[in-house]
């Protein structure tokens, strides 16, 4: 008898893959856009499913309010049709050979009983404080992106 | 059982991305993909931190969030300054790296 929770993750997870591989099929970047967005949205549901509604909150925010809206303004809002730009079989020769040499050896582990971790708030504020050099890494790396997105802009401005 | 599945689901999906880079000329599309790589990797971090270790997961997401920001806006600078130069978005026709 197979348990309700497994049913229930398999589906997110066939969900989340048919999102994924529908970028590589469509033949518009503003559908590959949404489904893109539907594989950070479906994500979302997969933490929910893992006990982390806190997580869960922070992919809808940073991933589909902030990266996918963005994608979706400045790139798919142009909608210019795709030309035949994926080979097939190399695509499913190519996941069938990464996923088999991935979870082969997985299959053959010994997982010991599952622990259950939980974000509590005493955890979450220890995490948030321990590793503040991170989020300056995080921070000097989004102002080079941003920088460098206007000196192009501006280049391309000048030779206008 | 449960916790096999969705370290599965993130290998699935960084199968999925890694594949979809070796066979897509698209250069948007390449990028796509780096991107459901990313999200595999969420995945997998947060499936092994919820059932075997108690680790310091909110930085390692918050870093892989970033890098995916920050992807995004290279993304797009990119993808305008190859429009406004007419170059191709088939990344085998992509030859100069300068010039």
């Amino acid at each position: 008898m197979v348990a309700l929770e497994t049913v229930i993750f398999a589906a997110i997870a066939i969900a989340e893959i048919v999102s994924a591989l529908s970028i590589f099929f469509v033949r518009n970047l503003l559908h590959a856009a949404v489904a893109l967005t539907a594989v950070f949205a479906v994500t979302s549901l997969v933490f929910v499913f893992l006990g982390q509604p806190l997580l869960a909150i922070f992919q809808l925010f940073i991933m589909v309010g902030g990266v996918s809206v963005y994608l979706f303004v400045s790139v798919a809002a142009l909608s210019a049709s795709l030309f035949k730009h994926v080979r097939i079989p190399v695509l499913v020769v190519m996941f069938i050979v990464v996923f088999a040499v991935l979870s082969y050896p997985m299959l053959s582990l010994n997982f010991k009983p599952p622990a259950s971790n939980a974000l509590t708030p005493n955890l979450i504020q220890q995490m948030l404080t321990s590793g503040l050099g991170i989020f300056y890494i995080i921070m000097l790396l989004l102002f080079a992106a941003t920088f460098g997105t206007i000196m192009l802009v501006k280049t391309m401005g000048a030779k206008r | 059982m449960i916790q096999l599945l969705v370290v599965l689901l993130g290998m699935a999906l960084f199968s999925v991305g890694a594949a979809g880079v070796a066979a897509s000329r698209h250069f948007v599309i390449i990028i796509l993909s780096v991107e459901v790589m990313l999200v595999s990797a969420t995945i997998a971090a947060t499936g092994f931190f919820f059932y075997y270790s108690a680790g310091n997961i909110l930085l390692l997401l918050f870093a892989i969030w970033g890098v995916a920001a920050v992807e995004a806006i290279a993304l797009v600078a990119f993808y305008h300054f190859m429009l406004h130069e007419e170059a191709s978005m088939d990344v085998t026709k992509l030859s100069k790296l300068r010039g």
